[in-house]
Formats: structure tokens, C-alpha cells, sequence
């Protein structure tokens, strides 16, 4: 947390629609974040809580037809109001994306030195020193054999390798935030901490923002300062990593924290009961009501708003009450 | 930085892929009976031994001989040399209708297509329309505003095809707009114009090139069409079509040569340029998948 400063990305109160088959369906009901320059941020949640819809949202690159209000300001300029060449500035400039699949968003006939340099090469005229910068950033993700890199196409290299190669791509641009889509996802373990370490370390080094978007929560503790915790199209919990992740203040939070596999116990694995709601089936009450072990009738037509307590933002009409009872059903699934 | 690495570009991928490679014998065999054909059409002064529109009533009907490869027709003129010359407009006429046709059918259907929504409906319905008329018919309802001769049947056919192309590049190029790499181009921040000319259009080029043969074809026989019912170049031009015509006459007195060496020189080329088209739609569709 970094109080004081002018936050770097404010998203207030975002709700997204998207047609689907003639008819709107909500897929954001109500986000709202703050991101500080050099923070990196966590959003974490299950497929279809509208993670990656709210990164798109703040590239400005929702699916054609999708109507958004509320505010999305970007170093204190809203990005709805930014014209075609200013938007394109935008996202040239300010802000960068990695995402779960490096092959898919690549071009599969041009060469990584094609992709890494097209970028650099629509701002600078000097061919010789934009290779030098990529190739010295290839290096500095852990790309060694960086100049034999660039002569090669995109199935030549491994998954790991080219989300290196992307996480390149997107700090060879400069920007001042980061939005990471699952960025180690599709990747197996050993490589998804590798790529993670280099991908945090770089943010680090760079004073660069980070928006890590993950279903894993351990993952996001591990990087994140903050940790914003989506459900259904709406943050339940919002509080800096390590609060959260001992004292979670939300039912959903706690239910997540304590359905982590553990390879030291030999327990039975805790679940959340039901299935995850897509943000458009939630009723008019809490989106995660129909699963919650601690619902009450309020919470079936009222939706909570989102208030301060111990330093979290969390989204419940309980949050008092249940702190206790949230603190230990976390302790015992941590220690233990 | 005297080392600099050399990035390539992307087109080497696609020659690669073009490459002629064993077990494509038939196509380069085609490709080089083509070619020949090609080079006789532009060298055609040269090897043709006599002035194609030069008549000579003393020699003439003439069955072929040493000194009249294919004999002379009713003026006296040479088949042989109205043949390599015929072999110019003929090979021409297609040549402009093919360029032009990709050209603006392939700008029309990528135009539209990174566009999108109802502008793009409304090009697919237009195309539907366009193509839904025969292109014999487009073209003679030009040659009766223009007159006939090599220009309006031409530019008729440039309108006639360029729904062919621009519907078969639409849909690759629809395919490769929705792919995430294009997303991840737009949010590097690259305009339109950039990610068509240098990302869509690289991706779709091998389908373009197919439907382009094969149009070429098409658009040959179309205009023989047209000169054999005299809406083409008029006498004393020599064209494939307007020989087989003129020849048809004397097919049935004994003295098939022009007409079967002017329809033999069609099927040849539209044969040879099928096969090559056929060729290249299916490593298209192999690349698309």
C-alpha cells in the first residue's frame, strides 16, 4: 500500500455488459481498484469472474457491442475519453499485456526479432540500437542465446521460452503498468515459478505497476503487495497480500484459502460447495449467497457494498460477525 | 553495432512454402509449358515468320506445309503467326482482369473485414449480389454501352471477378481478424493499417494467390467467349477466340487447322493454369487448416 501518491490506474465503480445471443448479459457488476505506481495488484478469482474482462477493459478493447460505465481513469485521464490516436498512444506507451498463451498472440509467420522490434521500430528510426534494447532485454529475462532468438519463428520455442519472449515484448515498451493475464497458466510448475521470479523481479527493478490477473492464490500472496479477490463479476475483497491471506475478511476468501491442496497433511480436500456463478446468473443479492456456508436472508436480496474494515474492502453484510469464525477456519487450514 | 543480426522478413515463409518440391513434378512441368507459351506471346515478332494481318488472296485456304506451319485462312494470313500473336491479347486480357481483381477485391474484403459490423454486412451482401450475376452477362452489357473491342470486355470482367476474390479473402481474412494475435497487435498499440498490410495480409496471401490462378482461367475462357461471338478485339486483331470463330468456317470443308490450333492453345493454358491453381488452393487450405 502506498498511501499519498496519485494512483496510476482508478477503475470506480466498472460494470461491463456484453451481448450475448440478442440480449445483454452483465459480465462486471461492479469493480472498483486502485493501482499505485511501482504496486503490483493481484486479482484473483475463478474462470468467468470477469478477471480478464476488466483487463480488457482497461486496454480499452472490450468485444465489439459491450457497453461500460463507470470510471476508468489512467494516471488521472479517462481512458473512454482518449481519441483513436491518443488510445493507440495509450497502449503503445503507458500500458503493456502479457497473456496465458504466448503462441496464440503471436504471429505465426514472422520471427520473435520481427515481433520484439516492431514496436521499438514505430518510434525509433535507429534500427542498430532497437535491436541492441531487445536483445539486451531477452538477456535480462533469461534469454542467453538472445541474437539466435530472433532469427527464429514462434514453433521453434518452447511455451516457457516465449513468455519470456512476451514478457520481453512488453517491458522493451516502457510502460508504467503491466496487466498480466494468467501469465503462467499454460506453463508447467518448475517454468511458472521461473517466469514468475523474472516477471517480478523486472517489475521490481523497473518501479513498474503490475495488474496479476490468477486463479491461484498462492501465486498472487507471493508477488502481490495487494490482493483483490473477484466473484461473479464483483470484488469481494480487497486488502494488502499478507492481511488477506492471514485474516480473510470475506466467506469466499476463507472458502478459497482453506480449498488449497496441501502436500503435508493427508486431509480430505475442503471445497467450496455448488459451482461458480456467472456474473449474469447472480440474483439481485450477494453474488456468492447460493454457496456461502454463513448467508442470511438479507444477503439473498441485498447486495453488499463494498466498506472498509481492518484495512480490507470487503463486500459482505456479515464481515463483523463472522471475523472470528473467518480467523480461525483460516488458521487451521494454514498451520495445521 | 556492425554485427547487426539481419531480421528477416516475412515473406520468407511464404516462398517456402510456394517452393516447388518433389512429387510436385505435374505443376512444374505445367509452370514451365506455361512459361514457354508466356515468353512465345511476348516474343512473338521474333518468332513469327510471317505478318499476321498480311493477306495474301494467291495463298490462300492453304493446308499446312513446310512453308505454313498450320496453313493460311481464307485471306492468306499465316495461322501460325496470327497464333503467336493472337497469344498476346489473349494472355493479356486475363493478366489485367486477375491484377486488377485481387487488387481491389483483396483491399475491399480486408477493408471491410477490420471494419467490421454492419459495413461489413453490408460489402458480404453487395459481393452475394455482384456474384450472383454470370460474368458474360456484366460483360456484354458493357460491350453494348462501350462498343466492342479489348477494353470494355476487360474492365466488364475486372467487376465480374472481384467478387470471386474479395468473398474467398473475406473469409480467411474474418478468421485471422478473430485470432489473438491481431488483439495482441491492437493492444501494442499498431494501427489498422499496419496490422492489415503487415500481419492480415501475410496470413491469407497463399488463398489469395489460389483463387487468383484460378480466376485467371476462368477469365481467359470468359473473354475467348467473347471475341467468338465478335464482342471481343475487332479484325484484323488476332485473338484465341476470334480464330476459332473465323476458323469455324472452314472446319467443315476439310481444313480444321486454324480453329482446332486456336481452341488447342485455349485448353492447353486454361488447363495448365487450373492444374497450378488447383495446387495452390490445397496448400492454402493445408496452411488454414
Amino acid at each position: 500500500m502506498s498511501e499519498g501518491r496519485r494512483p496510476l490506474l482508478r477503475i470506480e465503480h466498472l460494470q461491463v455488459d456484453l451481448p450475448v445471443a440478442q440480449e445483454m448479459r452483465r459480465v462486471i457488476h461492479d469493480v472498483s481498484l486502485t493501482v499505485a505506481p511501482g504496486e503490483v495488484l493481484g486479482i484473483v478469482g475463478e474462470s468467468g469472474s470477469g478477471k480478464s474482462m476488466t483487463a480488457r477493459a482497461v486496454m480499452s478493447l472490450l468485444p465489439d457491442g459491450a457497453r461500460v460505465e463507470g470510471r476508468l481513469d489512467f494516471d488521472g485521464r479517462p481512458v473512454a475519453e482518449l481519441d483513436v490516436k491518443d488510445l493507440r498512444r495509450y497502449r503503445a506507451d503507458d500500458v503493456a499485456m502479457i497473456y496465458q498463451d504466448p503462441r496464440a498472440h503471436m504471429n505465426p509467420l514472422r520471427t520473435i526479432g520481427s515481433f520484439l522490434l516492431e514496436g521499438p521500430l514505430e518510434r525509433t528510426k535507429a534500427k542498430a540500437d532497437a535491436v541492441a534494447r531487445v536483445v539486451k532485454t531477452l538477456k535480462e529475462v533469461g534469454i542467453d542465446d538472445a541474437e539466435r532468438r530472433l532469427h527464429q519463428y514462434p514453433h521453434q520455442l518452447s511455451g516457457g521460452l516465449l513468455q519470456r519472449v512476451m514478457i520481453a515484448a512488453a517491458l522493451v515498451a516502457e510502460p508504467r503498468l503491466i496487466l498480466a493475464d494468467e501469465p503462467t497458466t499454460a506453463l508447467d510448475v518448475t517454468t511458472q515459478q521461473e517466469v514468475i521470479a523474472i516477471l517480478a523481479e523486472q517489475c521490481r527493478d523497473r518501479e513498474l505497476a503490475m495488474v496479476l490477473i490468477t486463479h491461484d492464490l498462492d501465486l498472487a500472496a507471493a508477488v502481490a503487495d495487494r490482493i483483490a479477490v473477484m466473484y461473479a463479476g464483483v470484488i469481494v475483497e480487497d486488502a494488502p497480500a499478507e492481511s488477506l491471506y492471514g485474516g480473510p475478511r470475506h466467506p469466499y476468501t476463507a472458502g478459497l484459502l482453506a480449498s488449497r491442496p496441501h502436500l503435508d497433511r493427508a486431509a480430505r480436500l475442503q471445497t467450496i460447495p455448488g459451482r461458480p456463478v456467472s456474473a449474469y446468473e447472480a440474483g439481485p443479492g450477494c453474488v456468492f449467497a447460493s454457496r456461502c456456508p454463513f448467508v442470511e436472508e438479507e444477503a439473498k436480496v441485498v447486495r453488499p457494498r463494498p466498506r472498509e474494515l481492518d484495512g480490507h474492502i470487503v463486500a459482505c453484510h456479515r464481515a463483523e460477525d463472522l471475523r472470528e469464525e473467518l480467523r480461525t477456519r483460516s488458521e487451521e487450514a494454514t498451520s495445521a | 553495432m556492425s554485427a547487426t543480426p539481419e531480421i528477416p522478413v516475412a515473406g520468407h515463409v511464404v516462398t517456402s512454402r510456394l517452393r516447388i518440391r518433389g512429387g510436385d513434378t505435374l505443376i512444374a512441368i505445367s509452370a514451365a509449358i506455361l512459361a514457354v507459351i508466356v515468353l512465345v506471346a511476348i516474343l512473338a515478332p521474333l518468332l513469327a515468320p510471317y505478318e499476321p494481318n498480311q493477306t495474301d488472296i494467291l495463298h490462300a485456304s492453304l493446308p499446312p506445309s513446310s512453308s505454313h506451319l498450320l496453313g493460311t485462312d481464307e485471306l492468306g494470313r499465316d495461322i501460325f503467326s496470327r497464333l503467336l500473336y493472337g497469344a498476346r491479347l489473349s494472355l493479356l486480357g486475363p493478366t489485367i482482369i486477375t491484377v486488377l481483381a485481387v487488387f481491389l477485391g483483396t483491399l475491399t474484403a480486408i477493408y471491410s473485414v477490420w471494419i467490421g459490423g454492419r459495413f461489413d454486412a453490408a460489402v458480404a451482401r453487395g459481393l452475394d449480389i455482384l456474384f450472383a450475376f454470370p460474368s458474360l452477362l456484366i460483360a456484354i452489357i458493357a460491350v453494348s454501352i462501350f462498343g466492342a473491342g479489348f477494353v470494355a470486355p476487360v474492365l466488364a470482367l475486372v467487376i465480374a471477378y472481384l467478387p470471386y476474390i474479395a468473398r474467398v479473402v473475406r473469409s480467411v481474412a474474418l478468421r485471422e481478424r478473430n485470432l489473438a494475435y491481431i488483439d495482441s497487435c491492437r493492444m501494442m498499440g499498431f494501427s489498422g493499417i499496419r496490422i492489415c498490410g503487415r500481419h492480415i495480409l501475410p496470413n491469407v496471401r497463399g488463398m489469395i494467390a489460389a483463387q487468383g490462378t484460378i480466376s485467371f482461367a476462368s477469365a481467359l475462357l470468359d473473354l475467348a467467349a467473347l471475341s467468338f461471338i465478335g464482342l471481343g478485339p475487332q479484325p484484323p486483331t488476332s485473338d484465341w477466340g476470334s480464330m476459332v470463330s473465323e476458323g469455324s468456317n472452314e472446319l467443315l470443308n476439310g481444313a480444321p487447322a486454324q480453329s482446332l490450333a486456336a481452341s488447342g492453345a485455349i485448353v492447353l493454358t486454361v488447363v495448365l493454369v487450373n492444374l497450378i491453381g488447383e495446387r495452390l488452393a490445397t496448400r492454402a487450405a493445408r496452411v488454414v487448416r
